[in-house]
């Protein structure tokens, strides 16, 4: 029971203790850096590193390079797929030939 | 200089204007700060953003809030958004340290304590400051402005965007809290 009326007495002297609290004061060379932080926003270079570090401008970086890959793992495909195509039809071509010569020689039997 | 003169000097771009404007509210906003984000170095960086936010913007300032409220809103922006990306980093710096690399966790950092606060009651405030840190945002928010800064409860409903009622839920909350986090900590102290 006392440690619990300690608790509560230290409890209510701390929400106290900002009673007549003082305000800080800020640093008295603060308008100087304002200044200075000021004339690094405007420099250009700057301006492009902020810009840069942008979390949307990396997040369009890698949207960008994965769209890239996208595209060249799929005009790969394409070309794989024409190559496939065509050795297909010439492969068939060939066959046909073979089985064009078949057909002559059985024709010439009968 | 009248409210007005001034925000029509600071839109032409006026540097005695700008420099009028800091001298005038540089303890409002950087003692604003500091109760927010507990740390001199990081309320004073803090300050610096809020007046170069507020040279950047003053285009958009209509005149419909006193110039004061309409810092204390960036000071209470700025603040939390430095205080949500010191978080994120902290977070980052935990998981990094969880890869085995040879980047040790961040220290906390020793008891802050107010310097308005007279000598005597340092101790017992730096233990309100540091049950502050565990309050929701806007309950901080709130306790500061009305605790440190001395603002009325519908004050602090313009800058926060509030109604009175809501200001002062927002503060009988912010009360709770902190005579629960304390009383943990003193009975946890006593044993």
């Amino acid at each position: 029971m006392k440690r619990e009326q300690q608790a509560e007495q230290w409890v209510n002297e701390a929400l106290e203790s900002l009673d007549g609290i003082g305000r800080a004061t800020a640093n008295p060379f603060l308008f100087t850096r304002i200044e200075e932080r000021l004339r690094q926003r405007n420099n250009p270079w700057e301006k492009l590193a902020r810009f840069v570090a942008r979390p949307a401008f990396a997040l369009a970086v890698v949207l960008l390079f994965l769209a890239a890959n996208f595209y060249v793992a799929n005009q790969e495909k394409e070309e794989r797929l024409a190559r496939e195509k065509q050795a297909n039809e010439q492969m068939f071509a060939a066959e046909y030939s073979t089985s064009s010569n078949l057909s002559n020689e059985l024709s010439a039997n009968k | 200089m009248i409210e007005q003169e001034l925000i029509e000097k600071l839109k032409k771009g006026d540097q005695a204007a700008f420099r009028f404007m800091v001298t005038s509210w540089q303890d409002m906003v950087y003692n604003t700060s500091l109760g927010l984000v507990q740390n001199e170095m990081d309320a004073e960086d803090v300050t610096q953003e809020v007046f170069v936010k507020a040279f950047e913007s003053i285009h958009g300032f209509k005149g419909e809030s006193k110039v004061s409220t309409w810092l204390y809103r960036i000071t209470v922006t700025k603040s939390l958004d430095f205080l949500r990306s010191k978080k994120r980093k902290k977070r980052f710096g935990y998981i990094y340290s969880l890869f085995g690399e040879d980047n040790e966790l961040a220290i906390n950092p020793p008891e802050f304590v107010h310097p308005g606060i007279v000598s005597e009651k340092k101790q017992v405030a730096a233990a309100l400051f540091k049950a502050l840190e565990t309050l929701p945002e806007q309950q901080r928010v709130a306790f500061v402005l009305t605790r440190l800064e001395g603002l009325g409860h519908k004050e602090v409903s313009e800058v926060m965007g509030n109604t009175v009622p809501a200001v002062e839920s927002l503060l009988q909350r912010a009360k709770i809290n902190l005579k629960k986090q304390l009383s943990d900590f003193y009975r946890q102290n006593l044993e």
